[in-house]
């Protein structure tokens, strides 16, 4: 206990501890001795009243006086504590019994000398022979006369005083005397413990002052120092302790202008990086807008020209320009899916779902590529179903397929899923070229290709396992990998496990291509080979088309036309500052809030997103696929009808 | 040569002298014509011893005395010796048990240890206590208005106490006596004896009367008007109220005429009580009785007178 104690505690224990224990000792000490000579004085008055009164008692006890007896007996009796008186005869029994005393000790035969004896707690028994007194009788003539006749002559014991004294007096001086002792004692504790914190403070006040001292440097107060006090190891202290905090104070300077100098550096790239991002972005965005308006009207070309009826070697030529120009858009897909992640833009919405569809789409979009290169891809059968967000986890797993694919020049390809507690295990094996372990991170860096320097394009862009990290990442679902050089590879996702529902959400899978004749749209591009590209493959299939290039001119033909449109599609920007959205609100004022609406736009900014999406509107990207067109149509079709 | 011969004959003569003295000294210590065989030296034996030698001094040297103790006597050389005197109860004792053929003359001893027929040698005594008749007669003249007297007799001294009784009844007293067996029975004795007041006579009796019981019994009396006759000195110091009793010397003195006359050849006296005695009063406890006594001297010469008178 005493490690934890303070300099002044110390300093108090040292000096009240031999004092108390010499307090203590001596007090004791004296107190017992006192007590001591209290009790033997105590026991010699009681003997010499028991003297005095088998002194005085002798010639009544000799004649039988009881009357005497009894008058030197109350005589006795009267003094202080004197608790009984008994006078008993040469046999033992009582001749006088006075006063407090216990009959049952009495008859008392013991012809020992005079004694004394604790009877109980309370008293003391002092017993005195009641001797007959010596007269010196001998002399010469009766000396001679006696000597035929030697009698032992003994003093004959006539009678015995048994007095009783209470202890009572005795117990309240020791009481006296033990609370005196304790008062000493604790006034020389009281004493010793003042002068000792007086004392104290002249030892313990500097250090305290100088632990004040360090206490506020610790706090920081680099400046503070400690007035020199005393000598010795308190002034080697003191100036320990500012030599320390100099010390200090040069070094946390030094430090601090080291951490600012580092953090304006640190700030300075922290800025070039980002602008370079920006920059990035913005190159990104820009490329892209102004790679899919062109990209944009070629698909629509393209899908309007397969209307027509083509000779064969054209179809053919049709063909090809057709896989050309999807394989654009995959790509600008792709840049769009890496910069719409990196935008943050995307929410998933985690549900339960069945995984076997799923595997099901994959498998049928895989399978082509995959024959192709002459695997085997297999997805076996599962009837789990996951919590994920269903869109994305096929984007995941469709992205793990087509890498494996890509990168297996013989062998197969193997999908399957393993339940583990409360857990899905998905794992996509291939008996592919396989990663060093090295290599195993930068994978899913974008634009890596390991086995692709030549960066042929059948091979893909390398954005496949950035998107599937980043997928992963937001989904919060783990995605390791195991391979090795020339012995294939593992990608593993897990996702959380959910209860298989008995209610098919798969409903919407059923998708047949509606007729969309008659369906009134209005469309909207200031961009007028796309606002034409798109008019005519709509119209190819049937619809009505009331289109403009701006606001005015859209709410003016619809005027013209006479007739409420079913949904409107407008491209995002509209130049000036004029867009979609205004459009679209514009329109709806006009022919109902509840009016469906879309927005086209070939810009992959993380803002345009945004605003689209905060106004409740779905968006399209360019270059827009008629399939995915068509799909938004029949949609809007079958809620208006 | 002439002043050496005589110097050769006073040395003979020194030799000589010297040889007979310490022949004589050898064989008188075996036979002087006194043998004192005494119970113990010092004290009332040794005084009674010197008072005999005093007295002898005219006629007998120191040399004529051999003092021994009573164990010695068995084996001691008595040729030579013309009278044994015996000092005390065991020298009495002692002498009695050898058979010799001497006058023995027994001193310093009580009436009652006397034994004349002990050693069957033809023997006296001086007895140290004195005859009942005195004792009476000192009662009578020391006191005379008093008339009544009280014994208390113990196991030692009833025939003491009877005589007593005998004779001061003779003398017209009026005697209470009673006969105790311990000290613890005094007190009640004395009440009875002392229920009207009466001289206690106080009996050579170690039992009844003793160091220890002595003061009770003189507190008793006095609380009962009561004075005490007592037997020697101490009685009358420690409270008595008078005593009549012998000193050694006055034995001595009167043993010495016994030796003289037996040394003379006129045979041994007869067996006879002290002649001398004193009066020892205790004028305190007189005035505290409120009893006028004479002077010891009066009363003593009136004694003499009557034990005179034929």
């Amino acid at each position: 206990m005493i490690h934890t104690w303070g300099v002044r505690s110390r300093v108090v224990l040292v000096a009240v501890l031999p004092m108390l224990v010499v307090a203590v000792l001596l007090t004791a000490f004296y107190t017992n001795s006192r007590l001591a000579d209290f009790e033997e004085a105590y026991t010699t008055r009681g003997k010499a009243f028991a003297r005095q009164l088998a002194a005085a008692s002798e010639y009544a006890v000799f004649s039988g006086n009881r009357e005497t007896l009894e008058q030197l007996v109350d005589t006795t009796l009267t003094e202080d504590g004197v608790l009984g008186v008994a006078i008993v005869d040469r046999y033992g029994l009582p001749l006088l019994t006075a006063g407090q005393i216990d009959e049952q000790t009495l008859p008392y035969l013991d012809h020992s000398p005079s004694q004394s004896r604790q009877e109980n707690r309370d008293s003391l028994r002092v017993i005195e022979q009641i001797t007959a007194n010596r007269v010196e009788l001998q002399d010469d003539v009766s000396e001679a006369l006696l000597e035929q006749n030697p009698y032992p002559v003994n003093s004959p014991q006539l009678g015995q005083v048994l007095l009783d004294l209470s202890y009572s007096h005795l117990h309240a001086r020791r009481n006296e005397l033990l609370r005196a002792g304790a008062i000493t004692v604790l006034l020389v504790l009281l004493g010793t413990l003042i002068l000792a914190i007086y004392m104290s403070s002249g030892v313990s006040g500097p250090i305290r002052r100088i632990a004040r001292a360090v206490e506020r440097i610790g706090q920081g107060s680099f400046e503070e120092r400690v007035p020199p006090v005393g000598g010795g190891s308190l002034k080697s202290l003191a100036i320990g302790v500012n030599n320390m905090a100099a010390q200090l104070a040069s070094a946390h300077e030094d430090m601090s202008k080291r951490i600012n100098q580092a953090t304006a550096e640190l700030r300075t790239r922290k800025e070039e990086a980002e602008r370079a991002n920006m920059a990035k972005s913005r190159f990104l965005a820009a490329a892209s807008h102004d790679l899919r308006q062109p990209m944009h009207a070629l698909s629509l070309f393209i899908a309007e020209l397969s209307q027509h009826r083509l000779s064969r070697d054209a179809s053919h030529l049709l063909d090809q320009i057709s896989t050309s120009a999807q394989a654009v858009e995959d790509l600008l897909d792709s840049l769009l899916d890496i910069s719409k992640l990196d935008a943050g833009v995307l929410c998933p919405s985690p549900r339960p779902f069945p995984l076997q569809p799923v595997f099901d789409r994959v498998e049928a979009a895989q399978r082509p590529a995959a024959r192709e290169r002459g695997l085997a891809l297999r997805l076996r059968q599962t009837a789990h179903w996951g919590l994920s967000d269903p869109v994305l986890f096929e984007r995941v797993l469709s992205n793990l397929v087509s890498n494996a694919v890509r990168y297996t020049r013989h062998g197969s390809v193997l999908v399957a899923c393993r339940r583990r507690g409360d857990q899905l295990r998905i794992e996509v094996r291939d008996s592919g070229i396989g990663i060093p372990p090295e290599s195993q991170e930068i994978i899913f860096q974008e634009f890596v290709q390991l086995a692709n320097p030549e960066r042929a394009r059948g091979k893909g862009l390398g954005l496949g396992l950035a998107i599937v990290r980043r997928l992963t990442d937001l989904l919060h679902h783990p995605l390791d990998i195991r391979s090795q050089p020339g012995k294939g590879s593992i990608f593993a996702v897990t996702l959380p496990y959910a209860p298989a529902e008995s209610m098919p959400h798969a409903a919407d899978v059923l998708r047949h291509p509606g007729n969309l004749h008659g369906l009134r749209i209005a469309l909207i591009d200031n961009d007028p080979l796309a606002l034409s590209g798109l008019s005519s493959l709509l119209r190819s299939w049937g619809c009505d088309i009331v289109s403009a290039a701006s606001r005015a001119q859209l709410l003016r033909q619809l005027e013209n036309a006479g007739q409420a449109p079913q949904i409107i599609i407008s491209d995002f920007r509209l130049g000036g500052t004029e867009n979609g959205i205004m459009v679209v609100r514009a329109v709806r004022e006009r022919y109902g809030a509840t009016l469906p609406a879309a927005i086209i736009s070939g810009d992959t900014g993380a803002d345009t997103q945004a605003l689209v999406q905060g106004a409740g509107l779905p968006l399209l990207h360019k270059p827009l696929r008629p399939a995915r067109l068509r799909a938004l149509l029949n949609r809007v079709n079958a809620t208006t009808d | 040569m002439l002043l050496s011969a005589r110097a050769l004959l006073r040395c003979l003569l020194l030799l000589s002298l010297t040889l007979t003295l310490l022949l004589t000294l050898g064989t008188a210590r075996a036979a002087t014509p006194v043998l004192i065989v005494t119970s113990e030296e010092g004290g009332a034996y040794g005084e009674t011893i010197d008072a005999l030698r005093q007295a002898l001094a005219g006629e007998l040297s120191s040399g004529d005395f051999t003092v021994i103790g009573p164990e010695s006597f068995a084996d001691a050389e008595l040729d030579g010796t013309r009278i044994v005197v015996t000092v005390g109860t065991q020298a009495a004792a002692s002498v009695g048990k050898r058979p010799v053929s001497l006058p023995v003359l027994n001193t310093l001893l009580p009436h009652d240890a006397y034994e004349p027929e002990a050693g069957k040698q033809p023997n006296a005594a001086i007895f140290l206590d004195q005859p009942i008749s005195r004792q009476v007669d000192a009662i009578r003249e020391a006191l005379p208005q008093w008339r009544r007297v009280a014994i208390i007799a113990g196991p030692q001294t009833l025939d003491l106490a009877r005589a007593f009784q005998a004779q001061a009844e003779k003398a017209g007293l009026e005697v209470r006596m009673t006969a105790i067996s311990s000290e613890h029975e005094l007190y009640h004795a004395m009440q009875t004896l002392l229920a009207e007041p009466a001289i206690l006579v106080a009996l050579p009796d170690r039992v009844l009367f003793n160091s220890y019981t002595i003061q009770n019994i003189l507190l008793t009396t006095y609380r009962l008007r009561s004075p005490v006759f007592g037997f020697s000195p101490a009685y009358t110091r420690a409270g008595a109220l008078l005593a009549v009793h012998t000193s050694p010397t006055q034995i001595g003195a009167q043993a010495a005429q016994a030796v003289r006359r037996a040394l003379l050849g006129q045979g041994l006296p007869r067996t006879a009580y002290p002649a001398q005695f004193e009066i020892s009063v205790n004028s305190t406890v007189a005035r505290s009785l409120g009893i006028d006594l004479d002077s010891p001297e009066v009363i003593a010469d009136r004694i003499r007178k009557r034990e005179h008178k034929p």
